[in-house]
């Protein structure tokens, strides 16, 4: 009975060694980016609010475009985990790898305390980016029904900001597609206007407009066209 | 002092045998990824709904990075990485492919690699923002979710 007492309590006290409590400042950040930024550091930092010992053993992100780090508390290099002492505090570090991407982007970055299941990370950080459009299309898309009427149709380009942004050329994926690119404002303001050659085949195209930005993520814009039949 | 070395061998071996038994009756740790259609988020589908309700017969598209699709992907899959997403949709075949899978009634199903990688979602959105096609769907959990059931689905792996 003594040795079952003494045996409870050791593993009493290993479970609360393995237990861990990292208090976050916040778990999800919104971050706005820089026109030409590539990179983007976001910061998590954290404090071991628990009593005792707590580690972190493992840290990823489940897109390859985002490398984790953490710093702060003593790394076992062996295992790679990484100790806090009560009331350590620590940084999670998220560099995101931007490429050409813009809009909205949700990750995120996971984090597996010493008492998490391989399958089950306790600690979830989401970054939100928000990388700045340059040029508001709209409509993005034009249809025409399959065997319908073919006008033409008229897109708006607008640059976004005060610089200018010129379109420099423009071109279509497919031979089928008659367009016409209008300039109302130099850099600011054009009008596209399109129409297939005929609507008795389904077509899918593209649009390529090309700007002037230095930036290659705002160097082309799109505009798709479609002739379909109409949903049944 | 022998009770403090036999106890924990015991223990230990009650524990073997235990998970030995445990795995011959029940067999190999389940991995697949646990998904209940009706918690999901609009437009996002479990494999099970894809596999049993729509036959699989869809397209699908793989929103991971070039060395994920290379080491493994569905067969016949549509390879629209998110970091260049929109150049990618803009070729003549990943039109056509999505254009016609919305003509001939069959839905997209964009997956990722995991239910965190954030890629099919905004994959999806791009797909939708095209027009060509109305019913894409994002893969609860991804490639993590469709390679434990690879006995279902056609995959091409390395």
């Amino acid at each position: 009975m003594m040795s079952l007492r003494v045996g409870l309590y050791f593993l009493f006290t290993v479970c609360m060694l393995s237990a861990s409590d990292f208090a976050f400042d916040t778990q999800h950040q919104k971050v706005s980016v820089a026109e030409g930024a590539e990179k983007i550091e976001v910061l998590f930092p954290f404090k071991n609010a628990s009593q005792d010992l707590a580690k972190i053993v493992r840290y990823d992100a489940p897109c390859a475009c985002i490398a984790v780090q953490v710093s702060g508390g003593i790394k076992d290099v062996k295992t790679g985990s990484v100790f806090f002492e009560s009331g350590g505090e620590g940084v999670v570090k998220a560099v995101f790898k931007l490429a050409a991407v813009k809009g909205s982007i949700t990750k995120k970055v996971l984090v597996w305390t010493g008492k998490d299941s391989r399958e089950r990370p306790s600690i979830q950080l989401t970054v939100e980016v928000l990388i700045p459009e340059r040029m508001i299309v709209t409509p993005r898309s034009l249809h025409w029904q399959l065997h319908g009427d073919r006008e033409a149709q008229t897109v708006l380009l607008r640059t976004k900001g005060s610089e200018p942004m010129r379109i420099v050329k423009c071109s279509c994926s497919h031979s089928q597609v008659e367009y016409a690119l209008e300039t109302i404002k130099e850099g600011y303001e054009y009008q596209l206007r399109v129409r297939p050659h005929s609507t008795k085949k389904v077509l899918f195209a593209a649009l390529r407009l090309y700007t002037d930005s230095k930036y290659p993520r705002y160097q082309v814009e799109h505009v798709f066209v479609t002739v379909k039949p109409k949903k049944k | 002092m022998k009770h403090w070395i036999l106890q924990p061998m015991y223990i230990g071996v009650i524990t073997l045998l235990g998970a030995f038994l445990l795995y011959g009756i029940v067999g190999a740790p389940d991995r697949s990824v646990p998904c209940v259609q009706e918690s999901l988020k609009e437009r996002h589908v479990c494999l099970s709904t894809v596999l049993e309700q729509w036959g699989n017969d869809v397209l699908w598209v793989d929103a991971r990075n070039k060395k994920a699709f290379q080491y493994g992907h569905v067969q016949g899959a549509l390879w629209l990485p998110e970091k260049d997403v929109e150049n990618q949709l803009a070729i003549p075949e990943s039109m056509e492919a999505i254009g016609m899978a919305g003509v001939e009634g069959r839905k997209v199903v964009v997956y990722c690699a995991s239910d965190g990688c954030g890629a099919a979602d905004f994959v999806a959105n791009a797909i939708h923002a095209t027009g060509f096609h109305s019913e894409i769907y994002v893969l609860h959990g991804g490639w993590k979710a469709i390679y434990p059931e690879r006995q279902k689905l056609t995959l091409r792996l390395r």
